[in-house]
Parts: C-alpha cells; structure tokens; sequence
C-alpha cells in the first residue's frame, strides 16, 4: 500500500480545519462586538489542539513503509480527528453567523430549473446550519405541525416552504454543493412517488422494514436526480461527504432514512458506468485518471480499513433481508426512468481545466476555433466581421461543466500540490503548511464562485 | 498604436489577450475598444467608527484598519446597487483578464454611463502589461439622483495599447498587490516600500 488512502484523509482534514478556520475569521469583528471574544479564544485552542493530532499521522504516513501496527494507531487518530471536525462544527452554533452567500441562490436556483414545471418556480431557502450535514426540511410544514399540536385554531399556511441547510463550513465551497442538488431531489416528491412502488419491496418484508426501504427509496433517487444534473460531480462530493460523516467506521451503517453510504456509492458507481460517464484527464506523463474511479476506489480503500479500537459515530445498525431483490428493481426502475434523458457531454471540460488551471474563472468559454475566426477576418466584409465578433464571443457555462471541472482540478491540482506541501516539506511547522494549503483552497473556491456568478449573469442578459 | 477591432480579435484569438466572459463580441468590440461590465462586488467606506486613519501603529493594525473602513456586498444577478450622488464605491469588472507583455489598457468610462454623472475611475485607470484578474472600478455618483447599477452592464471600457515587450510583468512584480483577485481588494499603501521606510522611521525614532 501507498497509504494514499491516509494521505487523502489527511488533506480533508486539512481542509475542514482551514474552511472552520476561515469561518471564524470571516465572523471575527461580530463575534467581538457581541462580547463572544471568549467563544473564539476558546476555538482557536481547540482548533490548535485538532492541528496538533495530524502531527503523527503526517509523520508516518511520510515515510515509505508503515508497519501494520503504525497503519492501525495512524487510522484510529485520522478517525478521531475526524469525529472532532464534526463536533467542533455543531459547536459553531455558539459563534455569530453569516448569511449563505448569493452565489448559493444562484446555485439552488439553477439546480430548481431540473424540476417539473409546476416546481420549478418554488421559492427555496439556503441556510447555515450547525451540524455537518446538508438537510432539505420543509419550514410550512414545521409551523404547521406546531399549531396542530397548540390548542389554537388556526389556519395552517398552504404555502411551501421549502428550506436546505447547509453546513456552515461549506459556505464557500461550491463543489459540495452538489450535495444541495440531492436535497433539492426530495422537493420533487411528487415524481419519486410515481417511481417508487410497492413493487421494490422484497416479499415477506415486515411493515416496519417496508417503511425503511420507501425512505432508502427515496434517498437513492435523489441521488440519480443529482447525478443526472451534475454527473460525477456528484458522486466525488457524496464520497467526500461520506468520509468526513461516516469518520472512517460509519460508510456501512445506515439508518431508518438513509441506506448506507457504501450501499449508494457502490449503486452509484454502477449507474455512472452503466449510463457512460466518464470524466477523464491525461496526465502529461500519460497517466489517465477517470475521476469516478478515483472516488469510488477511494471510498472501498477506506472500506477496507483495519477498524480495531475505531469508534463509530452512529453504532446502531438495521438488518434487512434481502436486500438484493430491493436494489435489482430500483435498478430497473432507473433504467427506464434514465432512458428518456439527456445527459451533458465532457467535451468542453479540457479547455475549461487549462483556463482553470492558469487561475481564470470558468463561467463561460468560446466554442469556435481559431481558424473559423481567422476565415471570417480574412474576408474583410462587414457582414464577415460582424460574424468574427460572434464567433469570438463566450456561451456561459453550465453548472455540470463547472462542477466536474472543478473536481478534476481539485484531483489533478490540488490534493497532488497539498500532498507534496503536508509531506514533503519536513521543516515547516503545520501552520505554515495550513496556510498553504489554504491558499490553494482559497483560490478554487474563489473561482468557482466567480463562475457560476458571471455564468448566470450571462444566461439572464444574452437570453431575455 | 491603440487597437482597433480587428487587432483585438487577433490578440483574442492568439490566446495571449484574455478577456472572460465575452458575453457579446458583436456589442462589446468597438472599433477601438471592449466594453466591460459591472461584476456583483461592492465595496463601500463605512466611517461610522473611525474618526480618522492612525497611521501611528504597527502594519498589521494599519491593515485592519483599512479592512474596517470599508465593508463588501455581494449584488444578486438582476438587482441593483443604488450608488447616491456623491457616494464612492469600489466595484470591479465581471470580466478576467489576461493582458499579455506587449500590450497595456486603459479603463474609461463609457458616455452613455458618463452623462448621467457615473465615474468609472478617479485615478488609476491604466493597466500594466502582464496584469491578470479584475478589473477595479472606483466609482463615483457625480450627478443629482441616485443611480441603479446592476452586474452585467457596461459601464467601461478598455483600450488596449501596443509596447514593446515589457521586462517584468505585473504579476511578477515584488510590489504587485492587486493582481490575480476576481473581486475588490482594499487599498494596501502600507505595502509600498516608502510607507514601510516612513513606519520604520517613525517608529525607530519613538524607541
């Protein structure tokens, strides 16, 4: 073993300390005006004492070879420090928040447009939330609940609501976002109704059960919904989500509502080859990468992981038999509900990359060639000019192409560069590393950002 | 020698000019300049709680007050930003880019913009060979009524400039400060090296 598996962990770790990091900073000034200068003090203590766990692990995970015993202590530290991201992250809700940024109504917005008709006009709300989780919850129907309960008559409000919480940390980082469009899929319950019947349910499977495979249902769908629109996109965040929830022990448990991580990666990965995707780049060595193999390897090395002395966030666990049946008929079942739609192509994510790659914003790109433009000048006529300058011009881009650009670059460029910053550079301390390594996280998120701003702009000026 | 469209589109074409997004080519490309647009930043002066900048204090002070002095919002596509009349914000272009080492811009406003009172920049309009990133608008509500800005629309517009190869590109340069950001960027004086010889004076003749 390479331990590229630690390493990855690692790099995520760095990563959610520094986006925690970047949060507080972002709320510094109002967390000192509201007298909460405690509160930080405190975070930032703890958030050097988390550091300061990664020590070790960097150090072995460094050399070549690592003794079984080294890889079983690296990973229950890994696994610790993952649990502490979490709890560290619920703890946020002690500091003074922010609002989500625009760019995420511009996201949630765009995902919307997927919708059935009827839906695609639903007002959603974005906001923080203190857990590292993404929800969707619908706030009409919370109120609603809570008058039923109160002895007051009062009319319940038929307006939806619907409301997606996003973890605070992830504010900024628009490529988890893809997660937002899986819990935009549960807007849509009227479609997944149609889908999901009685016929999914194995024979002989207890009430109770039939309950939980409705709900697994459920989740598995919004799941297609989000790879139909982002690709794999999609699936690298679920796989990253899924390791800094599941903290290394937690990928096979599942729960009343959701089936285990490993259970929808494994479907996932399957629909993905099934229906073609593919999100590829060649290395200048020649290496080729397929981003949906990196994720999906990744996520069955850390299945793999030895988990003696691991501690599991969520230890109870649900027996359901014969599950095999149930998954063969949501195959089925989105097979067909698949074979009506169409999926966007890669052809233009290269160019995009090499844009990205050199630091430029990715909202839009112009498809023409150089010698089609070069045809139009040459013919020196007005009308040939006029035809240069459209040539010339950019279409936006769409979020799929954005997003799967985005995680090539992050597999491509970034963990690669923080890989050789966190291991390679033996002298410098772990801050100096993190402020690095930040840099380059920083400089991803920005244009991301940027992108799916100016490519909305573009869309809402060049069509109405 | 100022470009003319053709030029532009050559440049464009070679890939060494890099201008992004180019929403519309046939409406942004004049005969010798592009038209560039409002991006979604603003950045305003709030002075409510400084009475003046201290200078007296150490550099990384200096920085948050600046920091302080000015507070960033973010405009939705399609909404406004009501610039007041003699109200100053930074803002910055929705477009990128990249000028290679043989040209140079100039940002100007644009006279339809112009004769309602919109200043586009009060004093740094010339862009260096080898800058890349945003560009920075300082604008300033010269006329009577307040102005409704929204993303998107062209305010500006930039000339390019042929030169023969520069040296050292901008991005390169040990004092660029503003080169390579997608949105506004606070002034950073304290970054130019006679600021930092003044502080050092200054301070070294209190002790």
């Amino acid at each position: 073993m390479n331990n590229s598996v630690e390493k990855y962990i690692i790099i995520e770790i760095f990563e959610k300390l520094i986006r925690l990091k970047n949060f507080m900073n972002s709320n510094k000034d109002s967390i000192k005006e509201s007298g909460m200068k405690i509160s930080l003090n405190v975070f930032e203590e703890a958030f050097e004492k988390a550091l300061i766990q990664l020590e070790l692990p960097i150090l072995l995970v460094s050399k070549e070879d690592i003794s079984e015993s080294e890889r079983i202590s690296i990973n229950r530290r890994l696994s610790n420090t993952l649990n502490l991201v979490r709890e560290f992250h619920t703890l946020l809700k002690f500091i003074h928040s922010e609002w989500v940024r625009p760019e995420t109504y511009t996201f949630s917005n765009r995902i919307l447009k997927n919708l059935p008709d009827e839906l695609k006009k639903t007002r959603i709300n974005v906001i923080l939330i203190d857990d590292y989780s993404f929800k969707e919850n619908n706030l009409t129907n919370k109120f609603n609940e809570i008058f039923k309960r109160s002895k007051l008559s009062i009319d319940q409000s038929a307006i939806e609501y619907p409301t997606l919480f996003l973890p605070k940390i992830e504010m900024t980082n628009p490529l988890n976002w893809s997660i937002l469009a899986h819990e935009i899929g549960h807007i849509n319950t009227i479609e997944t109704q149609k889908l999901i019947g009685e016929s999914i349910i194995p024979p002989n499977t207890t009430v109770k059960n039939k309950e939980i495979l409705l709900k697994w249902a459920e989740e598995i769908f919004c799941d297609i919904f989000a790879i139909n629109i982002l690709g794999p996109a999609y699936f690298a965040s679920f796989v990253s989500y899924s390791i800094v929830t599941g903290g290394l022990v937690g990928n096979n448990i599942c729960s009343e509502i959701h089936p285990s991580n490993m259970m929808r990666i494994r479907f996932l990965y399957e629909y993905l080859e099934r229906n073609g995707f593919k999100l590829e780049y060649t290395r200048d060595s020649g290496e080729r990468i397929d981003i949906c193999d990196y994720f999906y390897n990744l996520s069955e090395d850390v299945d793999k992981i030895n988990r003696i002395d691991l501690k599991s966030p969520n230890d109870k666990r649900i027996e359901i038999p014969n599950l095999t049946y149930f998954l063969d008929e949501i195959r089925e079942i989105s097979r067909k509900f698949t074979s009506q739609m169409k999926f966007q192509s890669n052809n233009q994510i290269n160019e995009l990359l090499k844009k990205l790659l050199l630091g430029i914003p990715i909202g839009s790109i112009c498809e023409a060639t150089k010698a089609e433009i070069e045809v139009k000048l040459q013919e020196k006529t007005k009308d040939s000019f006029e035809r240069a300058k459209k040539l010339i011009s950019h279409r936006s881009t769409t979020l799929w192409e954005i997003l799967n650009t985005g995680w090539i670059y992050k597999v491509v460029h970034v963990i690669p560069t923080c890989s050789k910053l966190i291991f390679d550079a033996k002298h410098d301390s772990l801050y100096d590393k993190l402020n690095e390594v930040s840099g380059l996280f920083d400089l991803l998120d920005d244009r991301l950002l940027k992108s799916i701003e100016s490519s909305e702009i573009h869309n809402l000026i060049e069509t109405n | 020698m100022i470009l003319s469209d053709t030029k532009i589109i050559e440049e464009l074409i070679s890939g060494k000019l890099i201008i992004t997004p180019l929403l519309n080519g046939l409406k942004q490309i004049g005969s010798s300049s592009v038209d560039v647009r409002l991006g979604t930043e603003f950045r305003y002066i709030k002075t409510s709680k400084q009475s003046h900048f201290n200078l007296d204090l150490p550099i990384e002070k200096i920085k948050k007050q600046i920091e302080e002095y000015s507070e960033v919002v973010h405009i939705n596509p399609m909404q406004s930003f009501i610039l007041h009349p003699g109200d100053f914000v930074l803002a910055s272009t929705l477009e990128y880019f990249v000028i290679p080492k043989h040209l140079t811009g100039r940002l100007e406003g644009r006279s339809t913009w112009g004769r309602v009172g919109l200043q586009v920049h009060s004093t740094a309009g010339f862009v260096d060979p080898g800058f890349e990133g945003s560009l920075t608008f300082e604008l300033n509500n010269m006329g009577k009524l307040p102005l409704p800005l929204y993303p998107g629309i062209r305010i500006g517009q930039l000339s390019l400039h042929e030169i023969e190869e520069a040296q050292v590109l901008y991005v390169d340069k040990e004092e660029s400060k503003y080169g390579r950001i997608t949105g506004t960027k606070s002034s950073m004086f304290f970054e130019d090296y006679e600021f930092k010889s003044i502080l050092k004076y200054n301070n070294h003749g209190k002790n």
